[in-house]
């Protein structure tokens, strides 16, 4: 499966504790819950813990899928395993099954990824 | 009219330095998801939130003060919560709007015209817009929307608001221009002017937004199939120009046909989008939108108080006005067209050009 695109939108303080990759690979067969876990490697360590902010967008850049995660001082290592597509919230009635089908639904219209960060 | 027209210079230096935040002159709330329609182009009628009460909105409305002019009730089926008339009427005494708009999908015939009754009559300072949602003739349109004899209570429901004849109130019809329709739009646009002869007609594209979890469905049209929509649509207008209010709001209409075009052909923000800074969205649970199409939160209005401008000047919703700056986003969605227009000079321009054009044509037409 192609890598998702990474777009830069980092911020200033992020750029100076890590730089970012500039695609993130589809973990293949791990979509559980409709979509997959994201991984990626930092081109150097974290000098400082970072948490990263992802979000997917469709072609025509309207955010569809987002999540977050921590990388720790020192690691390389990104992985984005809980992410979720934007307004899935509102499906909370539905069995589990219609759910993975409708992330699916809006998984399939990723075209890039932008990473935004907290300290 | 006036009104937003003189703020326009406000938004736009807000715009430019993203310091000022004017609270927005257009505003929808969708009043709920819940819909009694299940159309082929849209998804909301399965979701389900926790909907605003009538206090709730009573609060909010008081906030935003006399800033909006243009209210728009939507859904999901706005006609289906009973307290929708009472919702809008504490708009009106609250924010004293210009124009109140309202789609519907006319299902509920009795509800919408005594609606319609009492808003005309207790909001008499506000023009009230009723749209009806027309997707095809006949069972068509019955089987595009998955309700059997929508078609047949739309017309039903059209008749009842003709028959009220409040001088405030504009019954339209909005067609929502779909890879699903697109190729019976001449026929359905002959219809609506032959026989509807509404106050007003709309069409706007089918698009894949995320408030109507349509991202995935393959809706939206091809570019030269909605070029030739729009070749006709100013054709028609070119041969029945209108003066007056119904001028303006034709030259308007004609200059958003373009825009329309142009975004879906060129991929890309064609009017600098003023999402966000003249315009929002207020879901049904109190979510504060810049737009419908990416419905991202700025805040939500029970965390706030019901305080709107707390939600407004969230550092959120500024770092999202700068992404739309940006043109990080493109979008045909008329809505938010229609404000950003008011607020770009030359798209102004163009508008006034297409009147006085239009005004000439006229003209020629009573002359001949």
């Amino acid at each position: 499966m192609q890598p998702l695109v990474l777009r830069s939108a980092v911020a200033r303080h992020t750029a100076a504790v890590a730089a970012l990759p500039q695609a993130l690979t589809i973990e293949d067969g791990n979509d559980r819950d409709g979509i997959p876990a994201l991984t990626g490697e930092l081109p150097r360590s974290a000098s400082r813990p970072l948490r990263l902010v992802l979000r997917v967008h469709n072609a025509a850049g309207v955010p569809i899928v987002a999540g977050e995660t921590r990388v720790d001082a020192g690691a390389t290592r990104i992985e984005f395993r809980d992410l979720r597509a934007l307004g899935i919230e509102a499906y909370a009635h539905v069995p589990a099954e219609e759910r993975v089908r409708i992330a699916r639904r809006i998984w399939s219209r990723r075209a890039y990824g932008v990473i935004e960060s907290g300290a | 009219m006036l009104k937003p027209l003189l703020r326009a210079p406000l938004y736009n230096l807000a715009r430019r330095t993203g310091r000022l935040r004017p609270l927005p002159t257009n505003l929808t709330f969708s009043v709920s998801y819940r819909c009694n329609s299940t159309c082929q182009t849209c998804n909301v009628w399965r979701k389900r939130v926790a909907d605003f009460t009538l206090d709730e909105y009573e609060r909010t409305f008081r906030s935003l003060g006399h800033a909006p002019y243009w209210l728009t009730f939507s859904g999901g089926e706005p006609f289906l919560r009973r307290d929708l008339v009472d919702i809008i009427l504490a708009a009106y005494r609250a924010c004293r709007p210009g124009i109140i708009n309202i789609p519907t999908n006319a299902i509920l015939t009795s509800r919408v015209v005594e609606g319609a009754e009492r808003l005309t009559r207790e909001a008499p300072d506000a023009q009230i817009v009723i749209n009806l949602s027309l997707d095809g003739i006949g069972a068509r349109h019955d089987e595009l929307r998955g309700v059997r004899g929508n078609y047949t209570k739309l017309c039903a429901t059209y008749a009842g608001l003709r028959e009220l004849r409040a001088p405030n109130l504009t019954i339209g019809i909005h067609t929502v221009v779909s890879r699903l329709n697109i190729a019976e739009f001449e026929a359905l646009h002959e219809h609506v002017r032959r026989e509807l002869k509404p106050d007003s007609f709309i069409t706007e594209l089918a698009e894949e937004r995320v408030e109507l979890d349509t991202i995935g469905l393959d809706i939206t049209p091809e570019a030269d199939a909605y070029q030739r929509v729009v070749d006709r649509l100013v054709a028609d207008a070119d041969a029945e120009p209108a003066e007056g209010v119904a001028g303006i709001a034709q030259a308007f209409r004609r200059h958003y046909y373009d825009i329309a075009r142009r975004t879906l052909a060129e991929q890309r923000q064609v009017l600098p989008c003023y999402a966000g800074i003249a315009s929002a969205h207020v879901a049904p649970n109190g979510d504060v939108w810049t737009c419908c199409i990416r419905a991202e939160p700025m805040g939500n209005l029970r965390d706030t108080g019901y305080d709107f401008r707390r939600v407004w000047e969230t550092t959120r919703a500024d770092e999202l006005r700068a992404s739309i700056k940006r043109g990080e986003c493109h979008c045909p969605l008329a809505n938010a067209a229609y404000s950003s227009m008011l607020c770009d000079p030359p798209s102004l321009l163009r508008v006034a050009r297409n009147f006085l054009k239009a005004k000439t044509r006229a003209r020629h037409v009573r002359a001949s």
